[in-house]
């Protein structure tokens, strides 16, 4: 019955196009001021005569594959990124405004990737969320705590102290 | 004659978010498999090729795997 509802509806907002964009923020950025970020996304997005319809915050995620983002002072290699998105709607006749949010992505030097399509209203995820984040967050967390593992088995102490005794021994030396 | 995944799930619109759908139509090298084997509508197969290239720029699929 709603989906019907729905479907009746679609045909009535001849005049709105439905956007997503999603974008990848480069992991040098602290978690905390990924949401900021955000924040200012959807600002641009609404002052350029968007009306927000629902979104999700970045999610640290491992990318499938090395990605570059060159800017005029850097070039950042990321094997990882921040990835989120918006979805809103916008009325037809507003080009300029996508042109506008596209430049602003683009132009944005943290956001290393990003996509606008065009797509429905209804919610396009089967489980209402992105499965694969957690499942990558629950992987991470995995491989961190191996790695901090290691260094506790690395034992750093005794390479300071051999680092010592050859510095003993070379005053010695001077010393002779 | 193999039936429609998108249709028996009820899925209208193939999403390029959805990594877990979309890597059953993956083989191991992370290529689209055709749509003799993958069994689903010509429809169907477009717009899912459609989704997984997103999800490849977006780094949520790889373009070549071992």
């Amino acid at each position: 019955m709603a989906k019907q509802a729905k479907e009746a509806k679609a045909p009535k907002d001849d005049s709105i196009t439905i956007y997503e964009v999603s974008f990848i923020f480069l992991p040098t950025i602290a978690e905390a001021d990924v949401v900021s970020k955000v924040e200012n996304l959807r600002q641009t997005i609404s002052k350029a005569g968007g009306t927000i319809i629902s979104h999700e915050d970045p999610v640290l995620i491992d990318l499938a594959y090395r990605m570059t983002k060159v800017t005029p002072n850097s070039r950042h290699k990321a094997d990882s990124g921040y990835f989120g998105w918006v979805k809103f709607e916008i009325s037809r006749d507003n080009v300029e405004a996508i042109k506008k949010i596209q430049k602003s992505l683009d132009d944005n030097e943290e956001i290393l990737r990003s996509l606008i399509i065009k797509t429905v209203r209804e919610n396009t995820l089967i489980n209402g969320k992105m499965k694969l984040q957690k499942e990558e967050k629950t992987k991470k967390t995995y491989s961190t705590e191996e790695i901090d593992e290691s260094v506790d088995l690395g034992e750093e102490l005794p390479k300071e102290a051999s680092s010592e005794d050859m510095d003993k021994s070379i005053d010695e030396l001077v010393i002779n | 004659m193999k039936q429609d995944f998108f249709n028996e799930n009820n899925i209208k619109y193939i999403d390029y978010k959805d990594v877990e759908v979309l890597k059953k139509f993956l083989n191991p090298h992370a290529r689209i498999i055709s749509r003799k084997r993958s069994g689903i509508t010509a429809k169907n197969q477009r717009n899912l090729a459609v989704a997984i290239k997103r999800a490849r720029f977006m780094g949520l699929l790889p373009f070549v795997s071992r």
